[in-house]
């Protein structure tokens, strides 16, 4: 008798329950997907493939997140489209003393946070000091190395004075590292300074309403933004880590915008009315990068050799179906001071006759990429394996997940390595890939040049554009020659929008600049 | 009653313990520096040695093993080191997801299993038994994240139904619920089947209905609930390899659950989530499976337990 009614009332009970449960979750069920845009407010749905992770210039490692710091911060200056040209932000005018290592920058004035404290001359100084602080740990410390000292003068004069005279200062202060915090907002957290994120305080465009990894983070348009405001009022944005579900998204109209679309779905992509493609030139490239200190790697001709014998046409239009281009340049697309060069053809004759006569026919190569990093990079590193096979090298190929892979990137038995690197600046992207300074550091294959070198160190200080221009020419050219690495492709942005997105355009670092999109018809 | 429950909690701290410690050990042997990871590839070494010193990991391993248990006790976890939030934020918010994710698609799997399980029963031994239990084993066989992306690509991209990624209503439960439903549904299903054609040839079946119980009366109220031991077993089970967090339904769905963040905790080296997490885990593994052994006390009243 007890056990039939316990039996029972479980039973009634539950369905009692989910009966209720159902019924007063009904008016939630489903979060508005958008089909038709509101004349009301302005919200953008945008997806990415990660997680949005701490909102701090200090602390911020993914392209991703530097766009929401972009958004939500100020720079003293910053990058803008199309081809990476720096222009005033909260600095709306510098000079540059006679000794050519004294900045002084003048601010906006009457800027200020969104909670309330002015954006002066202190913040500036204690954001960038925060950054160069030893003790932060913050991985933009180096971006300051060339900064003697930076003081505020007056409420809007910052004066900077680096070591020696350095032309790219302005390409530092413009990167994610020169984004200014509010001092008032972050002395809270100085014991940890990680945890400024947390509640993360800008004087951009946007600010963050609320921040929940794994879920979404949410801006709202700043209402006391110096600039021309937004016509966005919300960004609602999202970490949805499968291409296909992304892909999904954006058909259905949960997304009005979506990164990292699937490639090898974009051309049916095209066809889908009320979905627009943007393939855009990223300023990643993807190399293989030899240690150059290994035998028989350091020999010019064996490197010369394993680029001779990579169909690199191939791998861009099979592998990444046309979205990218052969890299024609040791600089990454975007990049001031930049110039195209000639490619190594796809001559496996000619590579099998340089290995010979570097006595190098048969020996073996230790290949390794990650996988999942970059688009296509496992698959891109097997191709190049095959090829190199083709040629009479031996080669072991093997996949890392990224964790180990960093520190495999300062293995001692490293040979050559599948990397992506895109670093705006020209003297940041040539001192720490192929300078000796960097060895150990970034310049992981261990290149060394003395001429280059030499080079580097002349354009470093050379404020004249005519003058670099040259210098930077002469060095990519030897570089190329040179042959540090395999050089094999720049890779392409992917997004994928519905029709009524309109003004989105992204840079070449894959900063998207949301602030001057707007929703319609 | 009572006792036994004291019995059965108390047992916990054990498993607890030695959880903690082959959870840290294992941990730390995966290779990978979480303070590498966390620095990005343009950090230079010094920096990351001093990464390395604030979270603690210069210290010997018996020291910050300890460090972490003196913690954990007063229910301190530490830091993400991917997200920064307290480690207790980010299990909470994930264990919550996954919970409701779990116990809706344990209660339609059930639903599903025990209906189709009672079906086959019923009409063991002719064609409808064999397509119900083909049904079950294409469930069991069919891999969830080919199911999820097939459920998304269906109803989401096509038809515009359902929400295809988060939890963001209780409509966006549906699709994942199946996704990760359809395995539990059916195993249930076969151990339903197999209880009930075991159950409905017992002497008291026959005697019900000789004294003109009718059918269903006889299968719900009589049968169903000797029938259902096995399938509580399992039942307790499967819920609990879910309430693990279903990491590969949770990642297609971008469902923000615990799998979830284990997976990308694991990435990460994320070590303070990672061992927060397997604690987490086997604790509610351990109290499912108690749940499930009450469960046989309520339907099995020959089972008494002091």
């Amino acid at each position: 008798m007890s056990s039939r009614s316990n039996f029972d009332a479980v039973l009634k009970t539950v369905v009692a329950v989910s009966l209720v449960v159902a019924v007063l979750g009904f008016p939630g069920a489903w979060v508005q997907t958008g089909t038709a845009f509101s004349a009301q407010r302005q919200v953008l749905r945008y997806v990415e493939g990660t997680d949005v992770t701490p909102i701090d210039p200090a602390y911020c490692v993914d392209t991703p997140t530097s766009s929401i710091i972009h958004l939500v911060y100020d720079n003293l200056v910053m990058f803008r489209a199309p081809d990476m040209q720096v222009v005033p932000d909260l600095a709306t005018s510098w000079k540059i003393g006679a000794d050519r290592k004294t900045w002084t920058f003048t601010l906006r004035s009457g800027v200020r946070f969104t909670d309330g404290t002015p954006a002066n001359a202190d913040a500036v100084v204690y954001s960038i000091e925060r950054v160069a602080n030893p003790k932060n740990a913050s991985p933009y410390r180096t971006l300051f190395d060339e900064v003697a000292s930076v003081k505020s003068l007056n409420d809007t004069t910052v004066q900077i004075i680096t070591k020696d005279p350095y032309p790219s200062l302005l390409d530092a202060l413009g990167q994610v590292g020169g984004g200014i915090v509010s001092p008032t907002a972050a002395k809270p957290y100085e014991a940890d300074p990680r945890r400024f994120g947390e509640h993360p305080v800008g004087s951009g465009p946007f600010e963050v309403r609320s921040w929940v990894p794994g879920q979404q983070t949410v801006l709202v348009r700043n209402p006391d933004y110096w600039g021309k405001p937004p016509a966005l009022d919300e960004i609602d944005w999202r970490g949805v880590p499968d291409a296909s579900v992304r892909e999904a998204m954006v058909k259905s109209g949960e997304a009005d915008i979506i990164a990292k679309a699937p490639i090898q779905d974009l051309n049916a992509l095209r066809k889908v009315p009320g979905i627009k493609v943007l393939a855009e030139s990223s300023m990643y490239m993807v190399n293989i990068e030899l240690n150059n200190q290994a035998k028989p790697l350091d020999d010019v001709r064996v490197r010369r050799a394993l680029n001779y014998a990579i169909n690199k046409e191939a791998i861009v239009k099979d592998l990444l179906f046309g979205y990218g281009r052969v890299n024609d340049s040791p600089l990454p697309f975007g990049v001031q001071f930049r110039v195209a060069l000639t490619p190594y053809p796809y001559d496996p004759a000619k590579a099998k006759a340089l290995l010979a006569e570097a006595g190098a026919s048969k020996f073996t190569l230790n290949l390794w990429a990650p996988h999942g990093r970059y688009m296509q990079d496992s698959q891109i590193g097997e191709a190049v394996a095959n090829y190199l096979q083709a040629v009479g090298i031996t080669v072991k190929y093997r996949v890392w997940e990224w964790a180990p892979y960093m520190q495999a990137l300062n293995a001692p038995d490293r040979m050559a390595l599948l990397l992506g690197r895109a670093t705006p600046g020209t003297d940041f992207t040539m001192t720490r890939q192929y300078s000796k300074t960097a060895w150990n550091l970034y310049n992981i294959g261990l290149f060394y040049d003395p001429q280059v070198e030499k080079l580097i160190a002349e354009a470093r200080i050379e404020f004249d554009e005519g003058t670099r221009a040259k210098l930077y020419a002469e060095a990519q050219r030897r570089v190329w020659e040179d042959a540090p690495y395999i050089f094999l492709d720049n890779q392409d942005q992917l997004y994928a929008l519905r029709d009524t997105v309109h003004g989105f355009q992204t840079l070449p670092d894959e900063f998207v600049y949301l602030e001057g999109v707007h929703i319609g018809q | 009653m009572g006792r036994y429950l004291a019995r059965r909690l108390l047992a916990i701290v054990p498993v607890l313990f030695v959880l903690s410690l082959v959870s840290f050990t294992l941990i730390k042997l995966i290779p990978g520096d979480p303070a590498a990871v966390l620095a990005g590839i343009n950090a230079s070494p010094v920096d990351i040695g001093v990464m390395r010193h604030q979270m603690g990991l210069d210290r010997p391993l018996h020291v910050q093993y300890l460090r972490f248990v003196e913690r954990a006790v007063a229910g301190d976890f530490g830091r993400s080191v991917r997200t920064t939030r307290p480690v207790r934020v980010e299990i909470a918010q994930g264990f919550s997801n996954t919970f409701q994710l779990a116990t809706v698609s344990i209660v339609l799997a059930t639903l599903v299993g025990l209906s189709l399980g009672c079906f086959a029963a019923l009409r063991r031994y002719t064609i409808y038994d064999t397509l119900a239990m083909m049904t079950a084993t294409l469930g069991v066989s069919a891999p969830v994240f080919w199911v999820g992306l097939m459920l998304i690509v269906l109803f989401s991209a096509d038809l515009r139904l359902l929400p295809a990624a988060g939890n963001v209503g209780w409509a966006s439960f549906i699709l994942p619920a199946v996704a990760l439903g359809l395995n539990s549904s059916g195993i249930i299903a076969r151990m339903t089947r197999a209880g009930m054609v075991d159950t409905l040839s017992e002497d008291y079946v026959r005697t019900a209905r000789s004294k003109g119980v009718t059918e269903t009366a006889v299968v719900i109220r009589h049968a169903l609930k000797n029938a259902m031991i096995p399938a509580i077993t399992v039942l307790g089970l499967q819920y609990g390899y879910l309430l693990a967090g279903a990491a590969i339904t949770e990642t297609v769905f971008a469902w923000p659950g615990l799998g979830r963040l284990m997976v990308d905790s694991i990435g990460y080296r994320d070590y303070p989530v990672m061992q927060a997490g397997v604690l987490v885990v086997g604790v509610g593994f351990t109290l499912i499976n108690l749940l499930a052994d009450l469960g046989y006390a309520v339907v099995d009243p020959r089972i008494r337990y002091g």
